[in-house]
């Protein structure tokens, strides 16, 4: 799970942004819309990190087609605090 | 007697791919001479398309890096210099060799450009597949 983070977040191309997904969801639950207006995000753009994080099963869907809402799953609350080790790095000097 | 010469003969031609621009002659008597010249091209056009798929990793990785310092991304970051370098200097040794008749001798890469080829191949689909997740 800790390495599958650190590919995610700081391997691949978008991961700051999946990071900031992930910070945001572990607020509250957000459909795809609330999160690119949050985010300042293109709605194709955050789509495609929910679905790259969906399969890792990083986070979870409840609902139907356009009102799904996305939550961390057990797995990601579970490992909170190896994210907070990476987000604590990011914009680090 | 004769039979040694012309077993001996074909032997004599793949002195490395500086002799494939000799002419058509030279290429219609030496098929092997061809064969050679081919397995470098391939190995400098593969060389080349490496370089791309490594510049396009080595792009993503360093903005990881700018926005991430860790050792995870200086790691990443490394990983793909060096894999480039190394491509760099065996793509140029080739083209050198064979666009400008620069001889290699006493290096390594002067004469076996057939398995040279095939693992470039390899490493490009290699390089594929990891960009591939890292693009995803």
């Amino acid at each position: 799970m800790k390495k599958l983070l650190w590919w995610l977040i700081a391997g691949m191309k978008g991961g700051i942004n999946r990071a900031r997904i992930i910070k945001t969801l572990n607020e509250r639950p957000y459909n795809a819309n609330q999160l690119s207006e949050e985010l300042n995000l293109d709605y194709k753009t955050v789509r495609h990190h929910i679905k790259v994080l969906e399969q890792n099963n990083i986070i979870k869907a409840t609902g139907e087609k356009y009102g799904k809402m996305y939550f961390l799953s057990d797995n990601m609350e579970q490992n909170y605090d190896v994210f907070n080790e990476i987000w604590e790095q990011i914009g680090k000097k | 007697m004769i039979q040694q010469i012309l077993e001996a003969a074909p032997n004599m031609t793949p002195n490395g791919p500086q002799g494939g621009n000799l002419g058509p002659n030279g290429l219609h008597n030496s098929p092997n001479m061809n064969f050679i010249d081919l397995g470098t091209y391939i190995a400098i056009i593969i060389g080349v398309a490496n370089i791309c798929l490594l510049l396009a990793l080595l792009s993503i990785y360093l903005k990881n890096y700018r926005e991430i310092k860790s050792k995870f991304t200086t790691g990443l970051l490394v990983f793909a210099a060096l894999l480039l370098l190394q491509n760099v200097v065996t793509t140029l040794f080739l083209a050198l060799n064979v666009f400008f008749h620069i001889s290699s001798q006493g290096f390594e890469i002067g004469r076996p450009q057939t398995p040279l080829s095939s693992v470039n191949i390899i490493q490009f689909i290699a390089l594929l597949i990891l960009l591939r997740i890292t693009w995803d």
